[in-house]
């Protein structure tokens, strides 16, 4: 079962593996940017 | 670049901040400014591949370079950062963009129904992560895993620093300045009624619900404008006001809900929210670009209150000289159709920019634009947009 697929954890546990440690301070800027490529792209 | 090469594109952006603001103030200018809404178009100019220069950023990039050094204009809407495909191609699903070697297109979609509207409004980002991406993927969605994600945020990254890199290219090396504060990472300004005709919604399904479920609408309307314009408004009455050392205008907003609206539901779902975020910027000052996408002139009397130096309205199919005649307290950005760059000679278009010159600028209020953004092969003769680009740069209003 893919772990991320859940919200908020599996979405929250995404952020943090998939972001370098010096840019998850910059989360709430950077994500959404990225999921409305995804969703719109 | 040397010291005096940056100074001199300082000057030259400064320069061109002053002509855009005194001509949306209706003060006269030595010569009339032009913002090119080249787009897409450009990378046919440059002699380049679609394929490759949405792919590649260093070939989109030379394609910008070569469009600018080509060309002289004062603003550029898009230098190289509409599409993203490289993000969508390392995700290694397919989108809803897509392209060819003619064009970039979009397959048509809508993320809601009217039963789930409520739903995707009390929490976006859920309802975008459990049921938009997942409906989108379909089966792929749960297959992605650690590698693909971090490949994607890879590539994110590199396009998030590819919008600024190129930022930094057109201002500090072409001394081009920015159209206004809101950007792809702010988010643009975005209406409840206009959010459901472009994403949640769609035309058709907003047409009919607009008379089916129109208290639901209305109540979401509100409630999405609560949340994203009402920030906008406080931070225009109590935020630094009107930024001419740095944006060509204060805000900007793309309208293309009037298209379907009639009268009243134009007063019932979009007028409210638009009049206070507008007031708010008159109050402060402040200059607002409004792109009207299709036509606006049918609604010119909610726009007659504002004080001249408010409003510009970069127009799309409305006639220039109507509008003057319309809304004389607003300036128009635009002028130059599709149908001119790509069918009439150069000495034609010559011609007919300088009558929009003599006749809408020379009080001031008229900044040169093309309605539509240039995207096609055929849509503009490069002969042309240079004659009308070396014309105008160099033709003195006195």
């Amino acid at each position: 079962m893919n772990k991320y697929l859940s919200y908020p954890e599996g979405y929250e546990k995404l952020c943090n593996d998939i972001m370098p440690f010096f840019l998850r301070p910059a989360k709430k800027m950077l994500m959404p940017l990225l999921l409305t490529i995804l969703k719109d792209g | 670049m040397t010291r005096q090469e940056k100074q001199n594109m300082k000057d030259l952006k400064a320069e061109r901040l002053q002509l855009f603001r005194d001509q949306a103030a209706f003060r006269p200018t030595e010569r009339i400014p032009h913002f090119c809404n080249a787009v897409t178009w450009k990378v046919f100019d440059a002699g380049e591949s679609l394929p490759r220069a949405l792919t590649d950023f260093k070939v989109m990039e030379q394609v910008v370079r070569h469009f600018l050094e080509t060309y002289p204009v004062d603003g550029l809407m898009d230098v190289g950062i509409r599409n993203q495909f490289t993000v969508m191609e390392a995700f290694g699903s397919e989108g809803y963009y897509y392209y060819t070697d003619d064009s970039v297109g979009i397959k048509d979609h809508a993320i809601c129904t009217v039963d789930t509207l409520m739903e995707y409004l009390d929490d976006e980002t859920k309802y975008i992560w459990t049921k938009v991406l997942p409906e989108k993927y379909g089966d792929e969605w749960a297959q992605k895993d650690l590698e693909t994600w971090k490949k994607t945020f890879k590539e994110y990254l590199k396009y998030t620093y590819f919008i600024i890199h190129m930022g930094s290219v057109s201002g500090k090396e072409f001394g081009i300045p920015s159209l206004a504060p809101n950007n792809p990472a702010k988010g643009a300004i975005q209406f409840g009624i206009e959010e459901l005709e472009s994403n949640l919604l769609g035309i058709k399904d907003l047409s009919v619900s607009l008379r089916r479920h129109k208290d639901l609408l209305l109540d979401f309307c509100q409630k999405w404008d609560e949340r994203h314009i009402q920030p906008l408004i406080d931070e225009a009455r109590k935020g630094d006001g009107p930024r001419p050392d740095k944006y060509c205008f204060d805000a900007s907003i793309i309208l293309l809900s009037q298209n379907i609206l009639n009268p009243k539901q134009f007063d019932m779902f979009l007028w409210p929210s638009l009049k206070n975020l507008l007031d708010a910027y008159a109050e402060r000052g402040m200059s607002v670009r409004i792109f009207a996408e299709g036509s606006i002139l049918r609604y010119a009397d909610h726009f007659r209150r504002y004080p001249t130096g408010t409003l510009t309205f970069h127009i799309e199919q409305d006639d220039p000289f109507e509008f003057r005649e319309a809304l004389p307290n607003c300036a128009i950005m635009g002028g130059l159709s599709t149908e001119l760059l790509a069918n009439a000679t150069p000495e034609e278009c010559v011609k007919y920019t300088k009558k929009l010159c003599d006749e809408l600028g020379r009080k001031g209020g008229f900044i040169l634009s093309e309605g539509k953004m240039l995207s096609f092969r055929n849509d503009c003769r490069s002969d042309n947009l240079k004659a009308i680009c070396d014309f105008v740069s160099g033709y003195k209003m006195y």
